[in-house]
């Protein structure tokens, strides 16, 4: 039971399958690609101008190969994840140009900036892979930046990454130097994962043609996701941007498959009104964390894996808004069933900027989340029966071995409050954002850069002088 | 008064009523320059003002500006045919490499409802389409609209050209990543954070 989301049952997911094949076959999508036209019309799809329709029958042709969950590689097999089959993995904050200090100031983000949450995401417990922008640095080129921060990832992490999506050279050179760890055929594998957002309403932009494109040439995982505005770049209701937004994402889906059957996919829907109020965009509204729960039931109907926001805030300070935003997100993702949560750590100010004290705290709420829908334990054993008639009515349970054994087990997050207040009045550290930007210090003082082959890391250094 | 009617009209977001009443006014032998100064613009700026005060939300101010441009094209054939630019001309546009304009066309809106001369060049629009729409138009300001991080340097380059065209045309810019110290960064003459004080800054620009 979720109320958020009990009203979508399967009658309510079909209704929007049904909206969404009459959007697909009666309005269509327009894609600013003549490449992507093409290939709609090489495969016989009726076209109008940039507009392409999509019958039933195509959109369901194409469903059928999408795969229900893969393997996303690392060069650390270690740490390979799996997208889909009920796993929840997160990536860090994407997109941000601005680092904001604990003060609220905002300055421009920076490549060491860059290389800092790299450290911090490969020491991290909470995230599972890398985002391709985690911030823009401004001290380099933006035609060129992607290629340092795609070389940076996977130097300084061995976890999985994210492709570069932001033209068509920013995937070729994603995969160009991908093959360095992985070979020309990448191994078969898929080693990346690419983001690729509609336009909406009902639209891709002609870099995003190129980047879903692209990366289905060469076999690796894209990430659609439509996230309409309601009122603004959709209709104004939450059935009514389902609809749209699902028309959206199928429609990228579509391309993919036609480009190359069988390229993994993965559904990303977020979505809520603006902030009619002023006019501005908003994160972390209580649509946003609704649509968190919602976007993968709507995944989970076409059986493919999902990704939703989380941990967002419109806040500029690391406060009380801020965690409770970012909270309530990554845990109604959890529950709701996303298989990756993105922007889970370190966003502030509606996707504007990062910082390092509230990554680390995001991280305390990204590890209760994913706790929070662990395993439970359910062996015969853990019913305790024999141990409840011994206990019978002394119930200190305390002083016995089992819950010496697992003690350890239970998560408390390290840089909360979590002990009785004469212990904290004698703190000279009381100030949460103060312990976590101490946090964030040592743990960059303590990074160890993961080892890589002299040979594949020269090659990526030349790369990276050669082109950029 | 007649041109009390408009206003309210305005204000209470019904365009038929201030066509009506537009129309009324004209007939009465109201002053065509009250009508529009005293009836049309200044409603906006009660709206502007509404808004400011969070007692208008921003499709509510939409309405009102689609009122008053339909009360607008009611006036427009009696007005003596500069009467539109002498208030200024404003030339808005999304940068190059960039599709994104929902706040391009709330500003638009609004920046016609203040009265001014506004031509939209659309979405994607490269530093030389500025240049020469600036030229040939006699744009007063420039206004460049960016969303994405990657095509905010566009928004440099497109100062830098309009400046080395030598043109008399102030440069303002907006959109979600942009802030104030950007545009003092890349010369820009002012930023705006919203529609009206996108409209608040042309004014000040026009005015200087």
């Amino acid at each position: 039971m979720n109320r958020a989301t009990d009203w979508l049952t399967r009658n309510v997911l079909e209704r929007v399958h049904e909206k969404t094949i009459g959007i697909l076959s009666s309005v269509g999508v327009c894609y600013h690609s003549q490449e992507a036209l093409d290939l709609f019309r090489t495969h016989g799809f009726e076209i109008d101008g940039n507009v392409v329709f999509i019958t039933q029958k195509q959109l369901e042709n194409a469903i059928e190969t999408v795969p229900s969950s893969f393997t996303l590689s690392a060069r650390n097999p270690e740490n390979d994840i799996l997208l889909g089959d009920g796993n929840f993995v997160l990536a860090p904050g994407y997109g941000p140009s601005y680092m904001m200090d604990n003060n609220g100031n905002v300055r421009d983000a920076v490549m060491q900036d860059y290389e800092s949450f790299c450290k911090l995401v490969q020491t991290s417990e909470a995230l599972d892979l890398n985002s391709a922008i985690v911030v823009q640095p401004n001290d380099l080129p933006a035609k060129t930046s992607h290629i340092n921060m795609i070389a940076a990832t996977m130097m300084l992490t061995d976890k999985p990454l994210m492709c570069s999506t932001v033209s068509d050279k920013a995937v070729r050179d994603s995969i160009a130097l991908a093959r360095f760890i992985w070979g020309d055929d990448l191994e078969g594998k898929t080693v990346m994962l690419g983001l690729v957002d509609g336009l909406d309403p009902l639209a891709y932009s002609e870099e995003s043609c190129q980047a879903l494109i692209r990366q289905s040439e060469a076999g690796q995982a894209v990430l659609i996701h439509s996230g309409g505005i309601w009122g603004v770049t959709s209709p104004v209701s939450v059935i009514g941007t389902l609809a749209t937004s699902n028309a959206v994402n199928l429609a990228g889906i579509v391309l993919t498959q036609l480009v190359n059957p069988g390229t993994p996919v993965v559904y990303g829907m977020g979505g809520s009104p603006m902030n009619f109020r002023n006019g501005e965009y908003t994160n972390a509204s209580v649509y946003d964390i609704r649509s968190t729960a919602i976007a993968p039931k709507v995944a989970g109907f076409y059986n493919i894996p999902c990704r939703t926001h989380t941990s967002l805030t419109d806040s500029y300070s690391v406060d009380y808004q801020a965690g409770m935003e970012s909270g309530a997100m990554v845990l109604s993702a959890a529950y709701g069933g996303s298989n990756i949560g993105m922007h889970s750590c370190g966003t502030l100010g509606a996707m504007t900027s990062m910082n390092f004290a509230k990554f680390m705290l995001d991280e305390q709420a990204c590890l209760t989340a994913k706790r929070a829908i662990e395993q439970v334990r359910m062996e015969e054993e853990a019913w305790y029966t024999e141990l409840v008639t011994e206990m019978g009515h002394k119930a200190n349970y305390m002083m016995h071995p089992e819950t010496a054994r697992h003690c350890r087990s239970f998560f408390t997050p390290d840089i909360f409050t979590k002990e009785n207040h004469a212990k904290w009045l004698k703190r000279d550290d009381r100030d949460i954002v103060g312990r976590a930007q101490a946090a964030y210090e040592k743990r960059i003082l303590n990074y160890t850069e993961p080892p890589m082959d002299v040979d594949i890391k020269n090659k990526i250094k030349n790369y990276m002088t050669e082109n950029t | 008064m007649a041109v009390e009617s408009i206003i309210e009209s305005i204000v209470s977001l019904n365009r038929a009523t201030t066509v009506d009443e537009v129309t009324n006014s004209i007939e009465e032998g109201i002053a065509i320059e009250d009508i529009l100064n005293k009836g049309l613009i200044e409603a906006m700026d009660v709206i502007g003002q509404k808004f400011s005060a969070g007692e208008v939300f921003v499709p509510e101010m939409l309405m009102a500006a689609k009122a008053m441009q339909a009360g607008l094209e009611v006036l427009k054939p009696h007005l003596a045919s500069d009467t539109m630019t002498q208030k200024g001309t404003v030339l808005i546009g999304t940068v190059k490499g960039d599709l994104h304009d929902i706040g391009k066309n709330l500003v638009t809106m609004m920046i016609e409802g203040a009265g001014f001369n506004v031509v939209d060049l659309g979405v994607d629009v490269d530093p030389e389409t500025f240049v020469e729409k600036a030229q040939s138009l006699k744009a007063d300001v420039v206004c460049l609209s960016a969303l994405l991080t990657t095509t905010m340097p566009v928004m440099a380059k497109t100062v830098d050209a309009i400046k080395e065209a030598g043109l008399n045309v102030k440069t303002i810019i907006g959109g979600a990543p942009v802030t104030d110290a950007y545009a003092k960064q890349i010369g820009a003459d002012g930023f705006g954070d919203n529609a009206p004080g996108a409209v608040d800054l042309i004014r000040k620009l026009v005015a200087a």
